[in-house]
């Protein structure tokens, strides 16, 4: 049997490898195509047609672009795999938020939402888990982000404070107000695995994570 | 002029680089990047088939599916898809896709799907058309 954070911890690796490996797929039914133009072009040279260098360089140019794209979308898996390495290391908070930043994109795409991470004018780090602080990052992304207006965004930021650090989800839009949004069970159970707590403030249009700078 | 089809995928790169590939097999493609202009441009033109991504910003394809029944049900529309899993491609099915393939597609296939498409949307616009006139026919008892 499953316990609670095996199934929030299974649920969350499950969304965002169905993601990715969608992702994945895209790009690589758009190289598909760009080769199959190329075969094309290179068919109708065979049968006397006047082949164009330049739009051959510019079809391979596109074929490099999108492998560059799918090779970020691999690394970002690579990196989200090995956030399960240890249960607790010291981390950059900052290559936590961005990681977790990039790999919710596709979700907020598809709300046609904005995420962004902006650098941090004091990076910090923290010694937690960041497998688990990933997992509530998202889960708190996953439960502001139906009440975001289109085109609005969600900004992800960082700061030391007293013996912990603070996370804020700021959404610049429309506001939110905080009766509409109800946290799942699974922010709790992952706030107080990592000694934290979640909240979400009307006030300030900001969903804040605190944890502590290092879990005993 | 070749058969007319449009291209719904929020993929410009994909998008441009398909209907270039479709057009050198004198097909006559136009394309949308967005669910809710797809659905604009299906109210406009007539087309004979639709091929739709089932993953899109805004409305999903499903959702522009369930427009599409609704405006033109006799548009014939191809699901194209980067989803591994074939649930979502049996609910598409169900709901009057006429078929699904999953991404990478072979462009061959789409071609035959998209002259299949047309045969079966002149094949549901003669019938719709032979209603009419019986309807015409019962009505004014001619």
């Amino acid at each position: 049997m499953i316990d609670s954070t095996g199934r929030i911890g299974l649920a969350f690796f499950g969304a965002l490898s169905a993601s990715i490996s969608h992702e994945i797929k895209n790009r690589m039914a758009i190289i598909h195509e760009q080769a199959s133009l190329l075969e094309d072009y290179i068919h109708m040279a065979a049968k006397g047609s006047e082949t164009d260098p330049e739009r051959m360089l510019k079809i391979a140019g596109s074929i490099k672009k999108q492998v560059g794209n799918a090779d970020v979308i691999i690394k970002n898996m690579n990196r989200l795999a090995h956030s399960t390495d240890d249960l607790k290391r010291t981390a950059s908070v900052e290559e936590i938020i961005d990681l977790i930043a990039a790999l919710s994109k596709r979700m907020a795409d598809l709300h046609e939402v904005k995420i962004a991470a902006p650098q941090a004018k004091e990076p910090c780090s923290a010694h937690t888990s960041p497998f688990l602080l990933m997992n509530l990052i998202w889960w708190c992304i996953k439960t502001i982000m139906p009440f975001v207006q289109k085109n609005d965004t969600i900004r992800l930021s960082h700061e030391k404070s007293g013996d912990g650090v603070l996370i804020r989800m700021t959404v610049e839009g429309k506001p939110i107000s905080e009766e509409e949004i109800e946290f799942p069970e699974e922010t709790s159970i992952l706030a107080g695995l990592l000694n934290g707590e979640v909240g979400y403030s009307r006030e300030k249009q900001q969903c804040v994570i605190s944890i502590p700078a290092a879990l005993p | 002029m070749g058969d007319k089809v449009l291209l719904v995928d929020d993929e410009t790169d994909f998008l441009s680089v398909m209907s270039e590939r479709l057009q050198t097999r004198g097909f006559d493609v136009e394309t949308s990047d967005s669910a809710k202009n797809a659905v604009d441009q299906i109210e406009e033109t007539d087309y004979d088939a639709v091929v739709l991504d089932l993953q899109m910003p805004g409305m999903d394809g499903i959702e522009v599916l369930k427009q599409i029944r609704e405006k033109r049900p006799e548009l014939q529309v191809i699901l194209l898809t980067g989803h591994g899993s074939v649930e979502k491609g049996v609910e598409a099915i169900k709901l009057g896709a006429m078929d699904f393939l999953e991404k990478p597609a072979d462009l061959e296939m789409i071609s035959e799907k998209i002259k299949k498409a047309k045969q079966k949307r002149m094949l549901i616009m003669d019938k719709m058309t032979e209603k009419r006139i019986v309807d015409i026919v019962n009505r004014y008892g001619m």
